[in-house]
């Protein structure tokens, strides 16, 4: 074993050695089924690079994707799409797909825009309680969800969170 | 609409908010195709939307699977999101059954509303700004845009006579501006700033060499970042492996005593902050900074100033233009550090305890060189 690898085990043990690739943006939380009448949140990371001169960040598709028991933290499960699995192989990793802010948070200040981030968060333990007993989420946090979350994230939600997505009312 | 502008709102014409404007259930512009029914085949879906509403479809989606094998035989968009009377073109497709066989994908916008499809420009540096496609290469997308236009001022703004009888300056900033270097990468903000600091003890190793070491010790990646809690061991292993005579500290929770106490030490430490709090005044909308809050930024401090007018702290900024003895209020400063623990590295000269390292690669000639050659530092210009 060499040094490098003894280090990098080491260092496992010690409970520091375990990279994840977590820079990017941060989807909201999607939520999927789990044990019965219990839930999941799916949360996406898009690589994400700021152009300061452009004011704007532009956004890559989906570089890893996190599963956590909802509300704890507790990562259940880390798929890298660089290094990994890709669900979206012809995806290339070079071309932005989307830029930050999308136009329906891009007239709020930050402070404005952090106060509807925390609404949205505060609602989420009673529309996962309600989305796992019925599979449906209260209007309110739907309409908060679609105006922050960036649109272009809703096509890979369609696929990887398909009974969330269904439940945002967008498809008849 | 000029094309070298792009909306009144800065952002692509190919955003909208999600509509189902002919009512057929699918976003407008917002589909891909899928495998449904999860057999692990992409099912074959036609839709079409009159996202203008003049009563034509304009956007028309096609995917088929027809052999089932899995892979998307036709999987074409075609769209007028702009409504210039061109059709945009945008398409992504699935790898479902994890065989790993690539599906047809094309993506392009008319991000600047010329009538001609834009494309991004390839590689790591995506920072590059979006010109036409190769088809119009003859007649590339110049654009310019206007620099950001901040309440805060650079440093020599405020450095009029008298100025340092009015203000308690702690460190040399107007001096140490010199140190300041633009980050070469759009996500090389550490590894620039890692620079700085080298810069501040007389030595330019340069931004591509620190590069490299990091990206062998696999603390950097150019596609997302550096992971700052290992800045300091590279660092150390570095000086190990290239006998230097510093060694590198991380350091959490900072107070603003605790700064200029390395100011005046002569250390010019790398602070990790929320990019979007440093520099949001407080009346910015997201457009005009564009800047996603809590994203990771590195900056180097130069410098702290006291005066009755409030504090102030003067960093070297890698990521903007503007960014050498730029001057932010103390409490912005503090917030957007406070976001990361008010995390540092500090490089200090003298010999770190340990001469061994377990990484041999560190010891690069490309150091040595830089070494052989350094003469900018903050210590060798005084003397």
């Amino acid at each position: 074993m060499s040094n490098g690898a003894e280090h990098l085990f080491t260092r496992f043990r010690q409970g520091t050695g375990l990279k994840f690739d977590h820079t990017g943006y941060w989807t909201y939380p999607a939520f999927v089924p789990a044990k019965k009448d219990e839930i999941n949140w799916l949360l996406l990371i898009l690589k994400a690079v700021p152009l300061h001169e452009k004011k704007r960040t532009a956004l890559f598709r989906p570089s890893a994707m996190v599963l956590t028991e909802a509300g704890t933290g507790l990562v259940l499960s880390y798929d890298n799409f660089r290094h990994g699995h890709d669900p979206f192989p012809s995806q290339t990793w070079n071309k932005p797909v989307a830029m930050f802010p999308h136009k329906s948070i891009a007239n709020m200040d930050y402070t404005e825009f952090h106060k509807e981030e925390c609404r949205l968060m505060s609602a989420y333990e009673t529309a996962g309680e309600q989305f796992a007993t019925d599979g449906t989420l209260p209007q309110m946090f739907v309409d908060l969800y679609l105006r922050l979350t960036h649109p272009i994230v809703l096509p890979y939600l369609k696929h990887l969170a398909p009974a969330f997505f269904k439940t945002l009312g967008l498809e008849k | 609409m000029d094309p070298t502008e792009f909306d009144d709102d800065w952002l692509p014409d190919d955003y909208s908010e999600p509509t189902d404007a002919i009512g057929d259930g699918v976003l407008d512009g917002l589909y891909m195709a899928a495998d449904l029914n999860g057999d692990g085949m992409i099912d074959a879906e036609i839709v079409s939307a009159d996202t203008d509403g003049d009563g034509i479809g304009d956007y028309s989606l096609v995917t088929l699977d027809g052999n089932h094998d899995g892979i998307a035989d036709v999987f074409e968009t075609s769209a007028d999101l702009n409504q210039d009377g061109i059709a945009d073109v945008a398409s992504l497709a699935l790898d479902l059954n994890q065989d790993g066989i690539a599906d047809a994908e094309t993506l392009s916008f008319d991000f600047d509303g010329d009538g001609v499809a834009d494309v991004f420009a390839d590689g790591d540096s995506a920072q590059a700004i979006w010109e036409d496609s190769p088809a119009s290469a003859t007649t590339p997308d110049t654009t310019t845009l206007n620099p950001l236009i901040y309440d805060d001022t650079t440093y020599d703004d405020l450095s009029f006579s008298g100025y340092n009888e009015l203000y308690e300056v702690h460190g040399t900033p107007a001096e140490d501006m010199a140190l300041w270097d633009p980050q070469d990468d759009p996500m090389s903000c550490a590894v620039a700033t890692t620079n700085m600091m080298f810069r501040s003890v007389g030595l330019d190793i340069g931004e591509d060499s620190i590069a490299e070491v990091f990206e062998q010790a696999n603390i950097y990646d150019p596609a997302i970042g550096t992971n700052p809690h290992e800045i300091d061991d590279v660092i150390n292993a570095m000086a190990r492996a290239n006998d230097l005579d510093l060694h590198a500290e991380e350091f959490r929770g900072f107070t603003p005593d605790s700064l200029e106490e390395m100011l005046e030490q002569g250390i010019r430490p790398l602070i990790a902050v929320d990019s979007a709090e440093l520099h949001d005044s407080g009346r910015q909308m997201l457009n005009e900074l564009g800047i996603i809050p809590q994203a990771g930024h590195a900056v180097q401090l130069i410098g702290i100033e006291r005066g009755e007018d409030g504090d102030y702290v003067v960093i070297n900024d890698p990521g903007f233009p503007e960014g050498a003895g730029y001057k932010v209020p103390m409490e912005r400063f503090r917030g957007a550090a406070e976001d990361y623990g008010f995390l540092g590295v500090a490089v200090i000269e003298g010999a770190p305890d340990s001469n061994s390292t377990s990484f041999p690669w560190l010891r690069m000639a490309v150091l040595t060189t830089a070494l052989a050659t350094s003469s900018m530092g903050r210590k060798k210009r005084l003397q």
